[in-house]
């Protein structure tokens, strides 16, 4: 039986199904002009949050930005200044060769004497310096001038603290070089060069890869000799495990991905020739060491492993993997010797703890992925391995740990003009060349940082983008989509409001007479 | 035995029985617009026969009554039906406040207003070491509070709104019981019979519809045509006696909750469904809930920030406590910082170009509250502001799909009840002609008689 239709049941249904297209239109017309496809809290849950954490890590991210422009100000004015003394040394040495030589005689050295008292002047302006009123050589003392001036003596007025930036969501970096490592302030040191990081693992966190700097996000594409194009989107991945994992997938296993021979980064297997780029302006196969290509069956990545800790089990060094158990090495200092046998040890931790408990008056420190030993005596020492195992060069610590004297050598040699001694002042060329591989090594220290802020500012940059299009992605409608639909809406009302009055027209009442 | 005169009474009878079915489709027609109106119809039957030696003679039409049109079943279904919808409204309602006290998906002013915050720490642990950044980050502390209070007003005052009209309502019910009653009273009477009895059973319908919508209600009608209207369990109307309702404020943890009682005996009276239930829910949960939410994350804020400020050193000393208070409303700054920003600590050592402090206060959002994997600081807020989301889309939802199946039952109702134009106007020719042909009746027995005069 069909159902009976009285007018309030007609007007009911009429006026409902009116409302609903009204309000269709009013939703699709909300999206057009707004252009956004989110627009209240329960258009979409889910987006909502997306988009405030998006928004979030774009302010978060430009914070980093502009932390970064700050660091950079400070690094190019720190390099400025120890170019500077570089050139402040090289002077120093050619006034002390030329003072030296049978060419030299008292007057000649009389009046180089002024000329480095000149120099001791320049170098503590430049070891003044300031950036918008921060002295930047004081440590962590930036209102008190870090160099005074006393007769001959200078006094650092400064600490040794460090100063850090945040330029990433895991990363600072330091921005200054505290005087005192050019005080020798009753210190020794030697710097190590070999990298001890850890062989790669599956479980690293890509945001700790390349000694900590992290990595780019985003995706890559592979072509192989059978002519195939494979996109790798690595967008979400944490681990090397994701990657690798990623990589099988996106090729369907035409493209293996392992780790390289030397465990310090990554490989790809397939036809060759392969060729590995990035997408757009990414970064992401250049940040994983995966980016070329080859006319074999294989590529090769380079090192990207992360920061060694004192936690690092030396089983998981490459470099020492095949050499271990370690052996003896020998320290010599102020005549004094020192045998340590390292064959106990099995992390950098256990490494630290045995030299620092051996030798008195030794710290010895991680720098980057180098270790470090810093005497607390001027007097120099030395590094070698005391059995057949070259345990001190595995390390990268066999050599000689020198003090950092910066003025005290440039007032060495003015004392040794006035006194018209050509021997004293011979002996100090040797000082001053150290000490200037000294400054050299810290503006390479810089050089490092300095380009590590360059890469994390692209990175920052392009992150920037990537941030943008997810939120574009959640948030911004799609205006084709829009438009079609709002059309469509817009018919629909107006099909039911034409029904709505066609309906009403009649009646039987019309046709009684 | 049958006469011209019995035949005259029969069609008396007919003309009788059309014109009241006539006045009928005239009240239909007038009331075609009447809320609540059921469509009424004259019952009519035979009237008895007179038996004769030959048979039985009909004696023409009685009208037996008049009856409404209506579905009890249709009319409770589509009660309890809204009284779903209400209480989705009112909630649906109470959370757009809610969102609008949020800010918008384009404008979250917290969210702002807490990057500003860690945006000021992070420049005050940029180099240079600028004593000038220290207000930046008072500034930046003060609106961070004064938004977290604005906010915290704001959902006070949409909680005291909520009650002075759950009160309001309460009045509302309370009248609109009282009529039922009166109703019932007046058919009690039997003073009413017929149209005006209908009449007044509609306007009851009408009257408990609009009590529906306060809170489900089961209606049960008893032989002596008045019903008795049973909320939350409790027999509010019966005949003419009416039970009322108060509002009466109940201690519970962490403050007072409006109840609803019986007047007089004060019995609680628990709505499952309906826009007192609505409002009720809206107060208890849902705005409450945005509060307790906004005052755990001001508490979260402090602790954390207090825990690091405290490690710090300055010229002045040991670090202090960076907030005050544990809540929304509590919040402040410190009031030795606000006299002497000076105090802001930047570092455990009080060195002024040693920013390890400030590293960590300004990393504090991004870092996980409870060790590795678990949710920051922003997660924090931001689950507030998803669980809102997420609530406002389900109650969207609800009260859309709600809406129609409201829209739903009432046409099945009005299908039923409603008038329908097409039809009386049928009825109207039917009605005419069966007026016409009872006239023609009687002219024809006219007729007869004028023959019989004139033999």
């Amino acid at each position: 039986m069909s159902m009976r239709v009285s007018d309030n049941y007609l007007a009911s249904i009429l006026v409902s199904n009116t409302n609903r297209s009204l309000s269709r239109v009013v939703r699709w017309q909300q999206m057009a002009s707004s252009l956004r496809r989110v627009n209240s809290f329960a258009d979409d849950p889910i987006a909502v949050g997306a988009i405030n954490r998006y928004r979030g890590m774009i302010e978060t991210n430009a914070q980093y930005l502009r932390n970064s422009e700050r660091a950079s100000t400070f690094l190019t004015a720190t390099d400025a200044a120890l170019i500077g003394v570089g050139d402040i040394l090289t002077e120093a040495r050619l006034i002390a060769m030329r003072e030296s030589s049978a060419l030299a005689s008292p007057t000649t050295q009389e009046q180089a004497a002024g000329e480095v008292d000149s120099l001791i002047n320049q170098l503590m302006d430049r070891l003044n310096a300031t950036v918008e009123g921060d002295y930047i050589f004081g440590g962590h003392r930036t209102s008190t001038i870090p160099f005074q001036r006393q007769g001959d003596i200078i006094y650092y007025q400064g600490d040794t603290g460090v100063r850090e930036v945040q330029i990433g969501p895991q990363a600072t970096l330091p921005v200054n070089i505290a005087g005192s490592a050019f005080m020798g302030a009753g210190s020794s040191t030697l710097t190590g060069n070999v990298d001890l990081a850890p062989s790669l693992q599956t479980d690293d966190l890509l945001s700790d890869l390349n000694l900590g700097s992290g990595w780019d996000e985003g995706a890559f594409t592979i072509v192989d000799g059978s002519g195939m194009t494979f996109d790798v989107d690595l967008t979400g991945a944490t681990t090397v495990a994701d990657v690798i994992a990623r990589i099988d997938t996106a090729t369907a296993g035409a493209v293996v991905a392992s780790f390289n021979p030397s465990e310090n980064g990554l490989q790809l297997t397939g036809t060759g020739p392969l060729t590995v780029s990035d997408v757009d302006d990414g970064r992401t196969a250049q940040s994983l060491g995966l980016i070329g290509s080859t006319s074999g069956d294989l590529i090769i990545g380079g090192d990207i492993r992360v920061a060694p800790t004192w936690n690092t089990p030396l089983a998981d060094i490459p470099s020492l993997h095949d050499s271990l158990p370690l052996g003896q090495i020998h320290i010599e200092q102020a005549g004094t010797g020192y045998d340590i046998h390292l064959f106990a040890t099995a992390t950098l931790g256990d490494i630290q703890n045995l030299l620092q408990t051996v030798v008195p008056g030794m710290e010895v420190t991680l720098q980057g992925g180098v270790l470090a030993l810093v005497s607390s005596s001027t007097e120099p020492f030395t590094v070698t391995s005391s059995d057949a195992s070259s345990t001190a060069s595995l390390l990268g610590i066999d050599g000689t740990g020198t003090p950092s004297r910066l003025f005290g050598v440039l007032a060495d040699l003015k004392a040794a003009l006035e006194d018209h001694d050509p021997d004293a002042i011979r002996s100090r060329l040797s000082e001053l060349e150290s000490v200037r591989k000294m400054v050299l090594a810290q503006t390479i220290r810089l050089g490092g940082w300095e380009n590590r802020l360059e890469w994390m500012t692209d990175l920052l940059r392009q992150r920037d983008e990537n941030l943008r299009a997810s939120l574009s992605q959640e948030w911004d409608a799609d205006v084709a989509q829009v438009a079609t639909e709002l059309s469509k809406a817009q018919s629909a009302y107006e099909a039911s409001l034409l029904v709505t009055s066609r309906l009403f027209e009649v009646n039987l009442m019309d046709y009684l007479r | 035995m049958s006469s011209l005169i019995s035949i005259m009474d029969t069609s008396l009878a007919a003309l009788f029985s059309a014109r009241v079915s006539m006045q009928t489709v005239g009240h239909n027609i007038a009331n075609v617009n009447t809320p609540g109106f059921s469509r009424q119809e004259v019952v009519q039957a035979a009237r008895r026969p007179v038996r004769f030696t030959y048979g039985s003679i009909g004696r023409g039409v009685e009208v037996l009554g008049i009856r409404r049109l209506t579905d009890q079943f249709l009319l409770a279904n589509r009660r309890v039906q809204s009284s779903s919808l209400a209480s989705y409204s009112e909630v649906d309602s109470a959370l757009r406040e809610v969102e609008a006290i949020f800010g918008s998906v384009e404008n979250d002013h917290l969210g702002e207003t807490l990057n500003a915050f860690f945006g000021a720490w992070n420049e005050l642990a940029s180099p240079p070491a600028d004593p000038a950044q220290k207000f930046s980050v008072l500034s930046a502390a003060e609106n961070l509070i004064a938004d977290f209070r604005a906010m915290d007003d704001s959902l006070n005052d949409l909680q005291r709104s909520l009650q002075a009209s759950l009160e309001d309502e309460v009045d509302v019910l309370n009248h609109l019981l009282d009529q039922v009653a009166h109703l019932n009273g007046q058919l009690l009477s039997g003073s009413s019979v017929g149209t005006a009895a209908n009449d007044l059973m509609d306007q009851r319908d009408l009257l408990l519809d609009e009590i529906a919508t306060m809170g489900r209600i089961q209606v049960v009608e008893r032989e002596d045509q008045t019903v008795d209207v049973i909320m939350g369990g409790r027999t509010m109307v019966t005949r003419d006696h009416v039970t009322k309702l108060e509002t009466v404020w109940q201690e519970r943890p962490g403050g007072h909750r409006l109840a609803l009682m019986t007047m007089g005996h004060r019995i609680e009276v628990s709505l499952d469904e309906g826009k007192l239930q609505g409002m009720v829910a809206s107060l208890d949960e849902h705005v409450q809930k945005a509060r307790d939410q906004l005052d755990g994350l001001a508490r979260m804020l402090a602790d954390r920030v207090n825990a690091l400020h405290v490690q710090g050193r300055t010229e002045w000393g040991s670090g202090l406590i960076f907030f005050t208070g544990d809540s929304a409303a509590s919040l402040a700054i410190n009031p030795a910082i606000v006299d002497n920003p000076d105090l802001i600590a930047t570092s455990r050592s009080g060195v002024e170009g040693d920013n390890d402090l400030a590293l960590e206060i300004a990393r504090l959002p991004q870092e996980p509250l409870d060790g590795e994997g678990s949710l920051t600081l922003l997660d924090s807020y931001r689950t507030v502001l998803v669980d809102l989301a997420s609530q406002r889309n389900r109650f969207e939802f609800l009260v859309e799909s709600q809406q129609n199946v409201v829209a739903a039952a009432t046409a099945r109702l009005e299908s039923v009840r409603g008038v329908s134009l097409d039809e009386e106007g049928a009825r109207m020719l039917q009605y005419q002609h069966a007026y016409d042909a009872a006239a023609r009746v009687i002219t024809t027995v006219q007729e007869m008689y004028e023959t019989l005069i004139n033999m």
